[in-house]
Order: structure tokens, then sequence, then C-alpha cells
């Protein structure tokens, strides 16, 4: 009788050989974990194919996380789905469905060479050509994510109803992660559900769109990462999300917001703006809860202590946000 | 361990984690660990010397409340009367964070079911202050080696 393999790269490599066959794995030699990202599990998986050696990302669902409900297998067909539209994402190489693998469904997909600037980089900040590259490079591919078509992620809602769906979202999330009463963060919930906004148009988001979450190559971006928090709503929420705290000189604003608005024909209105900040703030301080959340009911990265601490800082903002919409309602009453 | 009270505990733990196994790893990630917990034992050592800064939240809250009632009592005497009896009805010798769960929850029906009482825009601004004293306090422990790895 055959013995099980012990390890995970050997368990990985028993899998990919039974069920991802295109990929001609002889051997699997190493399964290194990545520290960047908070949600699903990130490693380097170094192969030998029959090919050859090959370089893989694997993403695991995690059995805790800060954004929950997980779904490896819509995070696999969206980006199959973008990915074929167009958009510079990594290639899907297979779904992992059994669990017990590497402890969690997986997706594996291509590894794409580039480099990766913070929101805040003295590379960028002390280059003045090679920030206003990538700040129209980055609007211009916002603009391209909000165009695409996608099968993948359900519509739910138009008009002022899309910006109420994000809002049960939160709802939910909070409900399911509060361990102590937030009555500031309820009322910012009640506040945005009563004066949601209309959304001029819908398109896909990516929900998370920043300067980490985009790899460069030559000069051009030559993937966009991270779509765990991808939905379709009112493309003003991902430029309010560039707006919010720490995001550099990639906040699109003023001079970045009036080239979004020529090219997609999608007027940046102020008031929405803040409407969507105060909403991104939300998502963010409910990130935290769930950070301490995991941590009570038995998660293990220690680094969501930090980020339940730093998602306070959203609560500390609510108030100012809220004022200045108030200030916009009560003008336009 | 009984001649050690609890903070020298902890202070020597962190001390062995600097000293020992921080310098000899190598991977990104359980470094960042080690300097996640190295904040967690500061705060718990903290909460040691100086109290369950949870407890100094609801004294705030309550004497925040307090004040409402004394400023507003004429002028919103029904809410007054419902936040008067909430604050007398809170237990006492309560877990901190079960007292902050019915205190919280109290203040928040309070709030919801009156947006446009002057009382109930003070407890508003006292439970947005509280926020923001919160995060002004909790900003110390941040371990700057775990947000810089999530950005």
């Amino acid at each position: 009788m055959s013995q099980a393999p012990s390890g995970p790269a050997q368990r990985l490599e028993k899998a990919l050989q039974s069920n991802a066959k295109s990929l001609r794995v002889q051997s699997i030699d190493s399964i290194e974990r990545l520290t960047s990202g908070l949600s699903s599990q990130s490693y380097l998986v170094e192969a030998i194919t029959a090919d050859g050696p090959a370089t893989w990302v694997m993403r695991v669902e995690p059995e805790f996380g800060v954004i929950p409900p997980y779904d490896i297998t819509r995070e696999y067909r969206l980006l199959e789905d973008v990915g074929r539209a167009g958009l510079p994402v990594p290639r899907m190489l297979h779904l992992g469905e059994d669990a017990s693998v590497v402890g969690g469904r997986f997706l594996l997909m291509s590894f794409i060479e580039g480099e990766i600037y913070r929101s805040k980089d003295p590379r960028i900040e002390g280059d003045p050509d090679l920030c206003s590259s990538v700040q129209e490079q980055f609007v211009d591919m916002l603009a391209r994510v909000h165009a695409t078509e996608q099968q993948t992620l359900p519509i739910y809602a138009s008009g002022p109803d899309a910006a109420r769906a994000q809002v049960a979202v939160c709802r939910g999330r909070m409900k399911r992660t509060e361990l102590i009463p937030s009555p500031v963060l309820r009322h910012a919930l009640d506040l945005l559900e009563r004066e949601a906004p209309e959304a001029q148009r819908i398109g896909l988001l990516h929900g998370d769109y920043r300067l980490p979450n985009l790899m460069w190559h030559e000069g051009r971006i030559s993937a966009i990462l991270d779509w765990e928090l991808a939905f379709v709503g009112d493309p003003l929420s991902d430029l309010a999300f560039t707006q919010t705290v720490g995001m550099g000189p990639c906040s699109v604003e003023g001079p970045l917001a009036d080239h979004y608005s020529r090219i997609t024909g999608i007027e940046v209105h102020p008031k929405k703006i803040i409407y969507y900040k105060l909403l991104e703030m939300v998502k963010s301080t409910i990130i935290g809860l769930a950070g301490a959340h995991d941590l009570a009911r038995g998660g293990t990265d220690l680094r969501l202590l930090s980020v339940a601490t730093i998602a306070l800082s959203g609560q500390a903002m609510f108030g100012a946000l809220e004022g200045q919409l108030e200030a916009y309602l009560e003008a336009e009453s | 361990m009984i001649l050690l009270d609890n903070h020298q505990i902890l202070a020597a733990v962190q001390r062995s984690l600097q000293t020992h196994i921080l310098p000899m790893l190598e991977d990104d990630f359980a470094k960042v660990q080690v300097a996640s917990a190295m904040k967690a034992l500061q705060e718990v050592c903290d909460r040691l010397a100086d109290g369950d800064p949870c407890d100094r939240m609801n004294a705030d809250l309550m004497a925040g409340a307090r004040s409402i009632v004394v400023e507003h009592e004429r002028g919103s005497p029904e809410l007054c009367r419902r936040l008067e009896q909430l604050l007398s009805s809170m237990p006492e010798n309560e877990d901190a964070r079960d007292l902050n769960r019915a205190l919280g929850e109290g203040l928040w029906q309070l709030v919801a079911a009156a947006h446009d009482d002057p009382a109930a825009k003070g407890l508003l601004k006292l439970l947005y202050d509280q926020a923001l004293a919160v995060y002004s306090a909790d900003g110390q422990y941040i371990a700057i080696e775990a947000i810089a790895s999530l950005t």
C-alpha cells in the first residue's frame, strides 16, 4: 500500500500530478510564504516540470480571515474573466478544491516579474517624470477596470441601491465581527443608508486599488493583483478609496480626477466622493474589527492586532466626514 | 516564578524575543510575527501597570453621559430621563467588556431613536470623542513592521 505524502510540498506535487496534468509537474522543490497580503495566504512555489523549472504563486483560502466569506473559486473565475477581457493579471493555472492538500482550497497562478511601489514611495516622490507617468497609468488602468465586462460577479443593484448594497454587506460583516458595540460605526452605516447617492454608471470595481496592488515592469503596469474585494458598483467608490489616508501621489483628485472624468465621461462629484470616502473608512474599520474577532476565535497572524488598532483611525475620522457630508446635504436642501 | 511579578516575567519574555529570537530569524513573515508579539506584550505590561483601558473608557462614557443629563435635562427631559435610567441600570463589578457592551448598546439605542434631539447630539459627540481618544491611546501598540508588510 502506498504511503500518503506527508509535507505540503509533497502533497501539492501529488495533487498537481493527479489533477493538473497540463502543468507536467515532476517535483515541487519549495513553498515559501510571502509576507504581503493579509486575507488569503500567498506562497511562492518553485517547481520542476517536464518543460523545465517553473515559479508560480499559490493563494490559499484561509480558515480565518478579515473579509469573510472567502471564495477562492470566485477569485479564480474573476481573474480568468478579466484576463480574457485584456486586463493585465496573473494567468490562472489551477484551482485546487481539496483543502487537505495545503490547509485550504487554493489557486495556482503565474508568477509575474516586476516591481511594486509603496503608496508613498521615495523612488516616485524623488522623480517627477516617473511620478507623472505612474499617476497617469494608474488612472488610465482604473478607467479600464471600470469598463471591463465580466460574468463572475453579480450586479446586485443600480442607482442609489448600488451604494445601499455595499452598506448592507458592511452591516452583515459588522454583525459577525463586533466584539464590543461600535455606536459610531452604526451611526455612520445609518447615515450611509439614508444618503446613498445615485450611481451615474455601474461597473466592475477592484475594491482595493492602490499602488501596492500593482506590478510594474519596464515602466508599464504588468499586473493588477489582489482582487478579493472586487465587486460591481459605482466607480466613484474606487476613486474615493484612492483618496483615503496614506494613498500618496496616486490619490485620484484634482487634475487626476479631471483626467479620469475626461476618459470615462463620469462626473467626479465632490459630495459623492465624501460619501464613498466615509463608506471606505467604514469598510476598513470593519476589516479591523474582523482582525480582532479572528484572533479572539483562534487566528494566529499577530499582524491582526495592529490592523485592529489602525482601523480605529477610521472611526476617529467618521465625525469629520459626516460633518462634511451633512454640510453638502444642508446646502442642497 | 512566584519570585517574579507579572511585569517582570513579561519583560523577560520581551527581552528574550528581542535578544535571542529576532536576530536568528531569516523568514520575513516570522520576523513580523515576533515584532507584533513584542508590541502585544508591551500592551499587556502597560495594562498591568495602569489598568484595563476598557475600564477607563467605561468610566469616561459614564461621566460624559452624566454631564449630558445635567446640561440637557431641561431641553431634553425625556431623553435625559431614559439616559439616567440607563446609567443607573448598569451592573456593578461587571467585567469591563461586558459593561462596555451594555453601555454601548444602551447609548446607541438612545442616539438612534432621537437623531435631532440636542442631548442625542451631545451623546453622539461623546462617542466620537471616545473613538478619537481610544485611537490616540492605542496607536503606540501598532507594530510598524506589520503595517509595512501590508502596504
